[in-house]
């Protein structure tokens, strides 16, 4: 069984070479297999992109395992919302986490999987619920885990 | 690359002195403000600066054997490493700090006296290295310092023999370093707390894996039993001298919801969805396929405007 990290939308488009974060997160990807949620997917194909382009997005999430909705997701959801609360309150960092970020987070949590993200705060609230969160983000890559 | 190990005492001082002899209340004074320069070093590392209460047995043991032999023209002094207790608090050799972590940040202080003229330091225990040099310098014009690691070193797998020679009227003056301020925000897991009146602390893990310990005020001393074990959010107060953190201490806890909390299993696991899903056999080219969706970094801009759009209601 191959390994899974869940990918947030910031990251999947940063996979290509025109990126110079692809190394980075493609490094991830050489053995490892890539998962996205169903809030990624959403962002993925509201893209407003040609026929031709829409194509390839749909080929890439072929490739690609889907993570669903379901009610365990919400409870988790509900979870990730008191801790962002917390976090807020405090204004400490990952309190700034947007609604789209907490159902990311809640999948990772839900299937206890890695998460590469290039969102700040989702990746601050992300490590608060005790995930193991990466980034090339410069300000937050010194809290990356170590790898085993 | 330095000497090998050789038999000889943990740290050992030689100095030079002046052939009538030394006198008896210069040598007490100098081996107290020795074991003072330990004592400091040694809270410093476990986050007691500021805060002496009694010793701990294994901070008395730091300093509790040394030797002075006195000839004319030299008087050595040898200390021992810590004989320890295993009921004490400090644990110096069984985390979270070793006799030779105290006993390689002396000689790197005096070392620093020596060699880069330093004069002042972040730590409280830089004082009492000054004064303890002061001391020497009252009997004699140079010492010779040697450090023998009783282990190797963590990281290096290093035991090696240090020397470094001062010449003790060379010394500047200490000087004081500017105290500033500033209010901090972090999350982590408390994994230890310390409410021994006097110098309540505690010890969390961050997310990144660092460890960090703080002091704690006064207001918030209630909040420590409920607070182990849990994640928190914490505010917390650094005191700064110069650029260094001297002491952390927190002063607002606030007990997060913990993500290890009643886990739900989902209603699908990963291998049941992959295989619904069909995905493919063979391991993708992840960046292949994306290089073709973004091929410029213009496209790429584009579509990060479009999610933090989507997102936040803002432009990247």
């Amino acid at each position: 069984m191959d390994e899974y990290l869940l990918a947030d939308t910031s990251v999947v488009s940063k996979l290509t070479k025109a990126s110079v974060d692809s190394e980075f997160y493609g490094t991830f990807l050489l053995s490892g297999r890539l998962a996205i949620n169903f809030q990624a997917l959403a962002e993925l194909r509201g893209c407003k992109f040609g026929d031709q382009r829409m194509q390839r997005l749909e080929d890439l999430i072929a490739a690609t395992l889907v993570l669903p909705h379901s009610v365990v997701t919400s409870s988790w959801y509900a979870r990730v919302a008191e801790m962002r609360a917390g976090l807020r309150k405090l204004k400490a960092r990952g309190g700034d986490a947007g609604d789209a970020d907490m159902w990311v987070v809640s999948s990772a949590l839900e299937f206890q999987l890695d998460l590469l993200s290039h969102d700040g705060p989702q990746i601050e609230l992300a490590r608060a619920l005790g995930v193991r969160g990466f980034t090339n983000l410069p300000q937050l890559r010194d809290g990356n885990p170590s790898l085993p | 690359m330095a000497d090998p190990i050789s038999e000889g005492a943990w740290l050992e001082f030689r100095i030079e002195t002046a052939d009538d002899g030394v006198e008896a209340k210069k040598l007490a004074r100098l081996l107290q403000d020795l074991s003072s320069s330990f004592y400091a070093i040694a809270r410093s590392k476990v986050g007691k600066r500021g805060r002496p209460g009694p010793r701990t047995s294994d901070e008395d043991s730091l300093a509790a054997v040394r030797i002075v032999r006195l000839s004319p023209g030299s008087a050595i002094i040898e200390a021992e490493p810590p004989v320890l207790d295993s009921q004490s608090q400090m644990r110096f050799d069984d985390g979270p700090t070793t006799a030779d972590e105290i006993g390689f940040e002396f000689f790197q202080a005096i070392q620093r006296l020596g060699t880069q003229g330093a004069t002042s330091g972040p730590q409280d225990f830089v004082r009492f290295i000054h004064a303890f040099v002061s001391d020497i310098g009252e009997i004699g014009e140079s010492v010779d310092v040697i450090y023998r690691p009783v282990n190797p070193h963590p990281e290096t797998g290093l035991k090696a023999e240090l020397r470094t020679r001062l010449q003790t009227h060379t010394v500047p003056e200490l000087t004081q370093v500017e105290a500033t301020k500033r209010v901090r925000r972090f999350t982590g897991h408390v994994y230890m707390v310390d409410v021994e009146p006097g110098r309540p602390r505690l010890r969390v893990k961050l997310p990144d894996g660092r460890n960090l310990t703080l002091s704690v005020s006064d207001e918030v001393l209630d909040q420590l039993p409920t607070a182990l074990d849990h994640a928190v959010a914490i505010e917390a107060i650094d005191e700064l001298e110069g650029s260094s953190v001297a002491r952390t201490t927190a002063t607002n806890i606030t007990r997060l919801p913990s993500a290890g909390e009643a886990i739900v299993r989902p209603p699908k696991s990963i291998e049941e969805l992959a295989r619904e899903q069909q995905l493919p056999a063979e391991h993708p080219d992840y960046v292949a396929l994306a290089s073709a969706i973004w091929t410029t970094e213009s496209e790429l801009s584009e579509f990060a405007e479009y999610l933090a759009d989507s997102r936040y209601g803002v432009s990247a």
